[in-house]
């Protein structure tokens, strides 16, 4: 028994009924090349990493299946033909990477329907929201040099480096990775 | 004296939990450059046999719109 993983983009404007239907499509196309189902995970409607048919969004689907003949390149032609489809890529995967199927398909495809619609709506949103915080990040900073020169101008000149100091050694903890990188470097001179 | 050089762990060897997929592709992005260029092993400290699994998923990744070919950095 060999098993199978497929990742199908599928074009973001296709609604729910359509989803659905071209689901249930390819399962049963599968079903009639050889292959079982195992899972069908709708990963939703994500942002693409470059354009595919002039698409910038697109609808990942995860399906793995299992088969002792499933004739692939016949079941790849079936997704090549599907003009709903974006792109797709099937690999050979070992048993132990199978995920479980937790919920549904239309549970799955519902959930995914009303994220759409809150990415959609918040997407407007976040053009608004981002000007916003942006201002009040600036505002911070410009308050704490505005609180400053309030009490007298001894006093500033010694809070502000307290404040800087802590500051500069979180941030070579946090990345620990490229710490090592850009120390290479520095040591060279030292030689 | 002569060049002390720490020597980096792969974090694939020293965490075994950690699944190299090209599902994973958050994490498939700290073996990436600004750019989209997979940054080899030896900057990045990831051991020979992982460096070929990172490589082999992030090709994957790509492939299927997870990760960028390139990216332009000017934009």
């Amino acid at each position: 028994m060999r098993y199978y993983e497929s990742m199908i983009i599928i074009h973001p404007a296709l609604e729910t009924n359509r989803l659905k239907d071209l689901i249930v499509g390819i399962h049963e196309n599968l079903k009639r090349k050889g292959g079982t189902v195992i899972t069908t995970e709708l990963w939703g409607r994500k942002r693409l990493a470059y354009l595919i048919d002039k698409q910038k969004y697109g609808t990942y689907l995860l399906l793995q299946f299992s088969g002792e003949k499933v004739r692939s390149t016949d079941f790849n032609t079936d997704l090549e033909h599907d003009a709903d489809i974006l792109a797709y890529m099937t690999v050979k995967i070992e048993k132990e990477q199978i995920r479980e199927q937790e919920t549904d398909l239309d549970t799955q495809i519902a959930g995914t329907a009303r994220e759409e619609a809150q990415t959609q709506s918040s997407e407007s949103d976040e053009k608004t929201e981002e000007k916003p915080e942006k201002s009040t990040a600036a505002a911070e900073t410009t308050e704490e040099d505005t609180s400053d020169p309030a009490p007298g101008t001894g006093e500033e000149t010694a809070e502000v480096p307290q404040e800087e100091i802590p500051a500069a050694p979180e941030t070579p903890e946090a990345d620990s990775g490229s710490e090592d990188s850009s120390e290479t470097p520095d040591e060279k001179p030292e030689d | 004296m002569g060049f002390i050089t720490q020597r980096k762990i792969c974090p694939f060897c020293e965490n075994r939990e950690m699944v190299i997929d090209y599902k994973e592709y958050r994490l498939l992005r700290k073996f990436l450059t600004e750019q989209g260029k997979i940054i080899p092993g030896f900057v990045t400290g990831v051991c020979a046999k992982h460096q070929r699994r990172v490589t082999r998923a992030v090709k994957r990744a790509r492939n299927i719109a997870l990760l960028p070919y390139t990216r332009d950095v000017r934009e």
